[in-house]
């Protein structure tokens, strides 16, 4: 049970732990659609350090490899493909195949692409506490309320589903424990036994989920709260100067990297 | 004393069900500020319909439940009426959603609109008043069962209700978890003078209440003093319900022709009598 940890979150008490939940998402979003502006290996290069630099100020170097390791097999796939699929002039002749010039250039663009783009909306999970990103997710979503866009229930059932994940997995435990009491066997290699066995599993969590669901809105009820009625919050997030620091500098930078690119 | 809750000819049936099969069928209960009500009854016998009747959770079918003069049909009345009378439910885990405790607690507050200072200060005050202050910045499943009940209780004190409904809050506790919700509820009950109605299967518990109300079939059996209920066995096995322990050997000494009146509600009280 203690080993679960809600997402990804590592904390800390670095700058990019301190800066609101909104700094970081508006300067995530921005760095990913930037991603695909990268041309050339020195831009590479430079936003590579770049992201390094972040994670080291982060103090979440650790995890950068516990990150990377799912995304890790659709670098090498696309890499490998990009390698071979692609025509142009032959480097490598592997007689069925032949790895082109292009195909490789190709495919490690495409890779660093993939690599930068996992680290960087990474780094705002890996410095944001769940609580706190559901709060700047509903802040930003905000404004497009007037479009019946139902922010502040959406951000509810954000944090409701947090908290009862844990829940959840020790109910799995539990039925499994059950299930296995009765001769259920989870391992087995035959898979029309391990599909039986699962729904075994999973028709009493559905139905401990609906039934907790139910009680829980009505607990909610009892408590006074309606759908789409306006609440006031224990934790407000503040921009602080740091936060205005951040994107201004952020901003600037941006700027002048698109004017240097696609202007001068 | 002035009356908080009344129940006039309540009836009340689940679905489009027909009338013939009423959970409970003209009820008639009032309770005072400041009372200490348990609520007994074997299983199926509309405890807890009746005590989701008294926030508004259940609309009656027939007959009226008014809280404080406001009756519950009226839709516009509920917000009132539930911040009036708080509800803690069986199960712990189903009633605790925020990812921290202190939020859990803000949760009704927040829902009135309060300034956040004023949150604050009210989250601090109920944790202490439950004696989980330490505890405000756990996760949930990090807690007891006690532990997680008495949040719940104190996410409803943060209202500052007049009344507290409780429906059954220790059937899923181990006993040390029972006697500190137990101690918590009573603690409220004496020294913040609220109302408390306690929905309850062990009879230890009812024991300990200044009133007891014994539903069966969907209707008040018993309004009384707890003592003299466990008292009377025959009315108790047409129930269907066991008297606690001390009940039950006091009866027995009573029967064998031990001369003790038929008041003693506790271990102590025994004791001093016959050592007398």
């Amino acid at each position: 049970m203690e080993g679960i940890v809600l997402g990804q979150y590592v904390p800390g008490n670095s700058l990019l732990h301190r800066l609101d939940p909104r700094t970081k998402l508006i300067v995530s979003a921005v760095l990913l659609w930037v991603i695909f502006l990268l041309d050339g290996p020195l831009e590479y290069t430079g936003f590579g350090i770049f992201i390094v630099f972040l994670y080291l100020l982060a103090g979440v170097t650790g995890s950068f490899l516990k990150i990377m390791r799912p995304g890790l097999y659709l670098v090498l796939i696309t890499l490998i493909i990009n390698m071979i699929l692609t025509p142009g002039r032959v480097i490598l002749d592997l007689g069925l195949v032949d790895i082109t010039h292009e195909g490789f250039i190709q495919g490690l663009t495409m890779g660093f692409r993939l690599v930068f783009l996992i680290s960087m909306s990474s780094l705002v999970t890996l410095t944001t506490s769940p609580v706190r990103m559901t709060d700047g997710l509903e802040l930003l979503m905000k404004p497009f309320k007037r479009i019946g866009i139902p922010a502040g229930e959406l951000a509810m059932m954000m944090n409701i589903a947090l908290r009862f994940i844990p829940t959840f997995w020790e109910e799995t435990d539990k039925i499994r424990k059950a299930q296995v009491a009765r001769g259920a066997d989870f391992d087995s290699w035959n898979p029309g036994r391990r599909i039986k066995y699962m729904t075994a599993l999973l028709v009493p969590l559905f139905v401990s989920a609906f039934r907790k669901a139910d009680e829980l809105s009505m607990a909610m009820e009892a408590r006074g709260y309606t759908v789409g009625m306006e609440r006031t919050s224990l934790h407000e997030l503040k921009m602080n100067f740091r936060d205005y620091l951040a994107l201004t500098v952020f901003f600037i930078s941006v700027a002048a990297f698109i004017i240097n690119k696609y202007i001068v | 004393m002035s009356i908080l809750i009344e129940i006039q000819n309540l009836a009340f049936w689940y679905g489009q069900g027909s009338e013939e099969v009423p959970v409970i069928k003209d009820l008639n209960l009032t309770v005072e500020k400041g009372e200490f009500v348990a609520v007994v009854g074997p299983n199926g016998c509309g405890k807890s319909t009746l005590i989701r009747h008294l926030n508004g959770l259940l609309i009656p079918r027939r007959g009226t439940v008014t809280v404080n003069g406001l009756v519950t049909a009226e839709d516009r009345n509920l917000p009132v009426i539930r911040r009036k009378v708080g509800m803690v439910f069986q199960n712990p885990d189903n009633q605790l959603f925020a990812a921290i405790v202190e939020e859990d607690v803000a949760f009704g507050l927040e829902n009135l609109c309060l300034p956040r200072e004023e949150i604050r200060k009210r989250v601090d005050t109920a944790l202490a008043q439950v004696g989980m202050a330490e505890y405000k910045q756990y996760p949930p499943h990090r807690l007891s069962g006690g532990q997680k009940q008495k949040v719940a209780i104190a996410g409803i004190l943060a209202v500052q209700p007049e009344c507290i409904l409780l429906d059954e809050p220790t059937s899923m506790l181990d006993p040390r978890g029972k006697k500190e919700v137990r101690e918590a509820v009573r603690e409220l009950n004496k020294r913040l003078g609220i109302t408390v109605i306690y929905v309850t299967h062990d009879m230890n518990e009812a024991l300990d209440c200044e009133r007891l109300v014994a539903l069966s079939g969907g209707n008040i059996v018993f309004d009384g003093k707890p003592g003299d209920f466990f008292a009377d066995r025959l009315r108790l096995s047409q129930i269907g319900l066991q008297p606690p322990p001390i009940k039950e050997l006091v009866n027995n000494l009573i029967n064998e022709g031990v001369n003790l009146p038929g008041q003693i509600n506790s271990t102590q009280e025994l004791v001093n009598v016959l050592c007398r």
